[in-house]
């Protein structure tokens, strides 16, 4: 069981509402993950979103870039609340890892039954989309 | 003419030697064919990220070769950054440094840990955390961004050393 009070503590749910806090604890659980475990594929159906607690991640791009997440408060597997539903990247742990988990479905849910929340969640999400948007990038080419 | 009189008039030896041979050869191939075919299989499935592959880009020259570091007799440069090191990390250290000078630089880091992985390096991606985390592998900038290099201007010094 996950509380409001820790999800504040995040970095990625700075300036949520306590009653959207209260409302994302309520769908989200935590996970626990092992170093050199995958959490998921680039390409595969994106069906949860996660939030890391402690620990280091990298994220694995197809054109051979990588991203390492370390420490509290980093999103991971925005790809679940964004059309077409698939990873971008390739996760791994590179160490032990705790993560908050929440099912893509679940935050659909709770954006259809509250707008607000719903332009706040998406809003930061496309941050977290511009800040790794040089990492998909496909050019590699020195000018 | 019966038995091994017509084997022999007939070349028998030779030609039974000749068919042990052939399907011999045959099964050798065919078990090399198998034995590989996990790595052909590998490269298939990153023939993308290969041909897609960056061209190397010019070796930016080190600060040491713009300005001679002091060097204390027979150590490392003096005024260069340290990097503290647990005695399994500086052996993992090595390793790393091994297999980045194959992969040259740029490099990704999927391709380092995969390569760790198959050399059997212990706790690959823990190794790894700490290389970035000390600042050892650092990020490359710009139109490289998410790809890597070796800080060679650091001095690594076992954690061992310093607490004393």
């Amino acid at each position: 069981m996950v509380s409001a009070t820790e999800l504040r503590e995040s970095e990625f749910l700075k300036g949520f509402t306590e009653p959207e806090l209260a409302a994302l604890a309520s769908v989200a659980s935590h996970s626990r993950w092992a170093e050199g475990e995958t959490l998921f594929r680039e390409g595969s159906l994106a069906g949860y979103l996660y939030i890391l607690k402690s620990g280091t991640i990298l994220l694995h791009f197809p054109n051979g870039r990588s991203l390492p997440l370390r420490g509290g408060g980093h999103a991971i597997g925005w790809s679940s609340l964004v059309s077409p539903f698939k990873y971008t990247a390739t996760a791994v742990c590179l160490t032990d890892a705790d993560l908050y988990e929440f099912r893509g479905r679940d935050l659909y849910r709770l954006i259809q039954m509250d707008a607000d929340f719903g332009k706040h969640l998406m809003r930061k999400i496309s941050g977290i989309m511009e800040e790794r948007r040089a990492y998909r990038s496909m050019q590699t080419q020195a000018v | 003419m019966y038995g091994f009189d017509a084997i022999n008039a007939a070349n028998g030896w030779l030609m039974a030697a000749i068919g042990f041979t052939i399907v011999f050869m045959g099964l050798v191939v065919l078990s090399t064919l198998i034995a590989n075919l996990e790595r052909a299989l590998h490269l298939w499935d990153r023939r993308g990220e290969i041909f897609r592959r960056a061209p190397a880009p010019p070796v930016e020259e080190a600060p040491a070769a713009k300005s001679p570091a002091r060097r204390e007799e027979g150590g490392p440069p003096v005024g260069f950054p340290v990097v503290r090191l647990a005695d399994e990390d500086l052996e993992a250290a090595e390793h790393f440094q091994l297999i980045i000078e194959r992969l040259g630089e740029p490099f990704s880091l999927t391709e380092l840990l995969e390569r760790a992985e198959r050399l059997g390096i212990s706790h690959p991606h823990r190794r790894l955390d700490t290389l970035l985390h000390s600042g050892l592998i650092i990020e490359e900038k710009g139109d490289f961004k998410g790809f890597y290099r070796w800080r060679k201007d650091a001095r690594i010094v076992p954690s061992s050393m310093l607490d004393l």
